[in-house]
């Protein structure tokens, strides 16, 4: 166990700094004292707003024109850049060194690029786009300027996300001639082609999500044109370029209004295609993007001895979240489903090391986990991902999971701690509850952990390694899992855990918000409140359908309208 | 028609076992231009930092260490604002970078004062030349003194090949590349001569215990770095016009999307635009990775010819902009050869040949020693020495910081491309206050810093401490502030922020945090 313990003591200190204590400033977190549950994060609250609809750019209460927030032009997304490679090349993609992409700048809980691109991810891109250029000329395998011509009249449309102007085509096909600096030394289509390609891997067509929209009455809002509105929705949901029959819904005028932009969100969230949607966004909402790190350290000799069988499993883990979401979303996307269900998937070395039963076997291969009747076992929040994702040193897992549990589930941000604070010393012969509580009792520190305690010991059935015990092994005591919501709902365990949050307001309302930042990749600020509050009210009205969040947003204003940034 | 063969493995993957001792070609060099920086990093992944007051991270450092102190009357400013009261007479040459530049009036080479070598005075004089970069205390191991390094010039060398493997990208050829001579005057070409200054006068550590082999001078460096290149000049012009093709397509194109761009996105179309103008210059510098002309024949080097100094300084600045353009290394030390030596061209420079016409440059070393009116126990050399000598050769060193200063401004920062001088930091220093005292109290430290580094507070000078010039100890009670933390402030401002310590971590940790932007 010391060697997780020095391994971890960084990431508690930064997780312990990420809002743990009333300061002595006497700040408070946002939501110490909003026992009625409400939303803080950048919320008005205010339900009573509504959002601008039909097809102009509307004015609503409270708002001066559209009440959608600005949004600037932005790169694509990494995860974006590779779906797009992928559909625009196929198979040849697999040569593609895609881990040389430069990653997302985002500083939110989603990736995202919001500022402009700097001399230094410019070089990035230029450096990805010759790489993957000279791999998808050897992996294509063209040998002549015709076979060239077919592939770049092929790939434009689908990497500049929009029907290939022929003036594009020939200014492309024009890097297939020999440079004056070739005469007498050899070039072949080969390498007419790779130039052909490194200029439309770091073309600002393909990069950036370009809208530029038409006017409307408002000279600071843009509608989107049917074709802007199909590369959103594409890459919003499938991160990838419009199909050519979501193309040809734009052409026909049926990405105009917002009940055709619906209608066709609703076909894609039913094509297998959305799984880009469910894994992209889950991994970021529940914090396990960064699982990949924590298995790193599970690797070490003194976690495989404590934690038998672990690092053989972590990546199971993962890919048991990712069946898991992917499912729900398919099968009528209930918030109800992800929070409680009763049956997840694992592969048979993950099923013996939860120690769990197995079911038929899925179209992945994973095998389906029967859960009821399990004690302690339900829903996302269960899986040994997200539990390991939030846990590093014993101790201290109550600050990680009740502080991610707070900030990406319920949306409760926590002021900084004081510069000053002082780590207390891990008491020593308790038990990590007992210990934990001691350590957090102060006045300094009760500020924040008041909110974050309670939620944190709801896992406390859960060790770092994301087995279930009612007994602290080393301690030879009853583990206690009680603990409460902000919205004064006492409960205990993951399953309780998991059946509350789906029916609590904050949570529901929250969820609209991620799904927001996540599809629409900005952060709202408070004009956008009333679309949230749109997609929250059809999140009760649909039966807790996440989905429907989804139609909600890229159906609304926020979505279709775009407001230009203002000096 | 597309040809039937089966798909070729990814060159990436082939080349992962290279590492910087393996050889390199020129393509190698195309593909390892900086991408894979700390700092290339650092902003790539939080580029939320280059809008905050923490900057980016520079992606060059380059240390000249010049031994043996100054005249710390000339050297140390008497405001804290340059910007507003200008700089001392010692750093006068560099005006033009006035806003560029931050003085450091207070650091204590700490770990030369805790010499554990018999006989080592607890202020170690010379013994800080191998404290200062490393952190940690000269051992006597045999006849030899020596230190616990690695330097921060190796620390960053390797943090930043680290880097590079984990991002799967080509680390760059050179991990840190260090030129300058660090043996005492009669031993350059016999290392193991008795009595040397050898063991403890290196700035640069390689390991504990083990100095870094330095370049002896601008003609050995260049060849480390471009001897061994396998594409002809021919071959590398033509890849430079494929390039230069995509990017003027390129340019092109950003400029015809731009003109459908609603006004409020064109700004950053602008700012990728102006990317790709940085990226052209820098890929045109790549071409110049054809040898230069730097102008010192192998045979000057090889004699140590005092008479050439301004030649070999100024194609050492050549060769280290050289290497920084072409993303050769991203780490450089230039350790100047002991004073005496440049003083030779200094003396032989018209423009001071007159005024130190008494000044014999060999014996300067000893003349320092009596340098202070009152001075220590270090002082005995030069006791005989006629006030008015003395007061010359404190002229003499005054002039010889300048003299070095006039150099890093005309042949290195006013040379350097535009990419290159805004994202990089330069540190002139010495490990030793004033030749005289032989303290390593209060030594000198200026920093350069690059308009898109932001990391320190540029423009004016930080002073601490109660430091006396002709006093060899401080106050205790008004203490100056640790070299260590200076080291970990250019680690940050490399982007490696997680670095606590350098050396010792009983002498301190964490940075300068006062002269944090």
């Amino acid at each position: 166990m010391s060697a997780l313990r020095s391994l971890c003591v960084l990431s508690v200190l930064s997780a312990l700094a990420a809002g743990c204590y009333q300061g002595v400033d006497g700040s408070e977190p946002a939501a110490a004292g909003t026992e009625s549950g409400d939303v803080t994060a950048g919320s008005s609250g205010g339900a009573d707003t509504e959002p601008g609809g039909g097809d102009d750019a509307g004015s609503i209460d409270g708002c001066e024109g559209t009440c959608a927030g600005e949004a600037p032009m932005q790169l694509m997304r990494r995860s974006q850049v590779i779906g797009v490679i992928r559909q625009a090349f196929g198979a040849a993609a697999d040569e593609v060194p895609f881990n040389l992409v430069p990653a997302d700048a985002s500083s939110g809980l989603f990736p995202a690029n919001y500022l402009p691109a700097d001399a230094t991810r410019v070089e990035a891109y230029h450096s990805f786009a010759e790489r993957a250029a000279a791999e998808l000329v050897r992996a294509i395998g063209c040998d002549d300027e015709l076979c060239v011509e077919d592939e770049v009249r092929r790939v434009l449309p689908i990497l500049f996300k929009r029907e290939a102007i022929e003036e594009d085509v020939q200014i492309y096909l024009g890097q297939m001639a020999r440079p004056q600096e070739y005469d007498g030394a050899s070039w072949t289509a080969d390498d007419g082609f790779g130039q052909v390609l490194t200029l439309a891997l770091q073309s600002p067509q393909f990069l950036y999500r370009i809208e530029v929209g038409e006017e409307t009455d408002d000279p600071a809002v843009r509608r989107l044109s049917g074709h802007e509105m199909a590369a959103r929705l594409a890459l919003a949901l499938w991160n990838q370029s419009p199909s050519a029959e979501l193309r040809a819904l734009a052409a026909e005028g049926a990405l105009d209004t917002e009940e055709g932009v619906a209608d066709v969100v609703r076909d894609m969230l039913a094509d297998p295609r959305a799984d880009a949607l469910a894994i992209g966004f889950f991994e970021s909402y529940l914090g396990i993007d960064h699982f990949g790190e924590h298995a790193r350290y599970l690797d070490g000799a003194a976690v495989a001895e404590d934690y038998p069988g672990l690092p053989e499993v972590a990546a199971d883990m993962q890919a048991e979240t990712e069946a898991f979401v992917t499912h729900v979303m398919r099968s009528g996307s209930s918030m109800r489903e992800l929070f409680a269900a009763d049956y997840s998937f694992a592969s048979e070395a993950l099923a013996t090391y939860y120690g769990l039963p197995t079911g038929p076997v899925n179209e992945e291969g994973l095998y389906r986990l029967e859960l009821s009747g399990t004690p302690g076992r339900a829903g996302v929040l269960s899986h040994g991902a997200v539990v390991g994702a939030h846990t590093t040193i014993e101790p201290y897992r109550a600050a990680h999971r009740g502080t991610f549990l707070a900030k990406n589930v319920l949306c409760i941000e926590l002021p900084p701690p004081p510069a000053d604070i002082v780590i207390p010393d891990i008491p020593v012969g308790l038990p990590p509850r007992e210990a934990f509580e001691q350590m957090t009792d102060s006045q300094t520190c009760a500020g924040c952990h008041n909110i974050i305690n309670p939620l944190g010991f709801l896992f406390e059935n859960f060790d770092a390694g994301g087995r279930y015990a009612e007994i602290y092994p080393e301690f030879d005591t009853a583990v206690d899992a009680s603990g409460r919501l902000p919205s004064g709902d006492d409960v205990e365990g993951v399953a309780e855990l998991g059946a509350a949050l789906a029916e609590n307001e904050q949570a529901q309302r929250c969820m609209a918000r991620r799904l927001f930042e996540f599809t629409l990749e900005r952060t709202p600020n408070d004009r956008d409140d009333a679309y949230i509050d749109d997609a929250y009210e059809r999140l009760l009205a649909s039966d807790l359908n996440l989905g429907e969040v989804v139609v909600s947003l890229l159906s609304s204003d926020a979505s279709r309208l775009r407001v230009l940034p203002q000096e | 028609m597309r040809k039937g063969q089966g798909k070729v493995r990814s060159t990436v993957a082939r080349r992962s076992g290279e590492g910087p001792s393996g050889r390199w070609g020129r393509r190698d060099f195309l593909r390892a231009s900086g991408v894979c920086s700390g700092a290339a990093l650092l902003s790539g992944l939080l580029p939320t930092l280059r809008a905050s007051a923490a900057g980016p991270g520079a992606q060059n450092l380059f240390i000249i260490g010049a031994a043996q102190g100054t005249d710390m009357t000339t050297w140390r400013p008497e405001s804290p604002d340059l910007v507003t009261d200008g700089l001392p007479y010692q750093h006068e040459p560099l005006q033009d970078y006035l806003q560029n530049i931050l003085i450091l009036d207070g650091i204590d080479n700490i770990s030369a004062f805790t010499a554990d070598s018999e006989g080592m005075p607890p202020n170690g004089g010379h013994e800080g030349t191998g404290a200062l970069l490393t952190g940690t205390t000269v051992r006597r191991v045999g006849d030899r003194e020596v230190y616990n390094g690695p330097s921060v010039d190796e620390v960053l060398g390797r943090r930043i090949e680290q880097r590079c493997v984990e991002l799967g990208e080509t680390p760059p050829p050179i991990r840190a590349l260090r030129i300058g001579r660090a043996k005492g005057i009669a031993d350059e070409n016999a290392p193991d001569v008795p009595g040397s200054l050898a063991s403890y006068s290196s700035f640069f550590w390689q390991d504990p215990l083990v100095s870094a082999p330095l370049l002896w001078g601008p003609w050995f460096a260049y060849e480390a770095m471009f001897a061994n290149l396998g594409v002809s000049e021919d071959e590398l012009r033509r890849l430079r016009a494929k390039q230069r093709s995509v990017l003027d397509a390129l340019t092109g194109e950003l400029g015809r999307v731009r003109g459908e761009l609603v006004v409020e996105d064109r700004e950053r179309l602008d700012a990728h635009l102006d990317g790709i103008r940085d990226l052209e210059q820098k890929l045109d510098n790549i071409l110049e990775c054809v040898p230069p002309d730097i102008g010192v024949s192998p045979e000057h080097i090889g004699q140590w010819s005092s008479t050439h100094m301004d030649e070999v300084v100024m194609a050492t600045f050549q060769v280290v902009n050289t290497a920084f353009a072409c993303g050769v290394t991203h780490v450089a030390g230039y350790q100047l050869r002991r004073q005496e030596g440049v003083a030779d061209e200094l003396l032989a420079d018209p423009d001071y040949a007159e005024r130190y016409a008494g000044i014999d440059s060999m014996d300067l070393h000893g003349q320092a020693h009596s340098m202070p009116a009152g001075c220590g126990s270090n002082c005995g050399a030069g006791d005989d020495v006629p006030e008015e000598q003395r007061a010359l050769a404190r002229q003499c060193f005054a002039d010889l910081w300048r003299w070095t200063a006039s150099r890093i401004k005309t042949g290195f920062l006013d040379a350097v491309p535009d990419y290159v001088r805004d994202n990089m930091i330069v540190v002139h220093l010495s490990e030793m206050s004033e030749g005289g005292t032989h303290s390593n109290y209060n030594v000198p430290v200026t920093v350069f810093q690059g308009d898109d580094v932001g990391y320190f507070e540029t423009g004016r000078a930080f002073k601490w401490g109660g430091f006396d010039v002709f006093e060899n100890f401080r106050p205790s009670d008004d203490p100056g502030q640790p070299s260590t933390k200076l080291l970990v402030s250019l680690c940050h401002a490399m982007g490696f922020d997680d670095i606590e310590h350098v050396g010792d971590p009983s002498f301190s940790t964490g940075p300068l945090s006062e002269v944090m932007a």
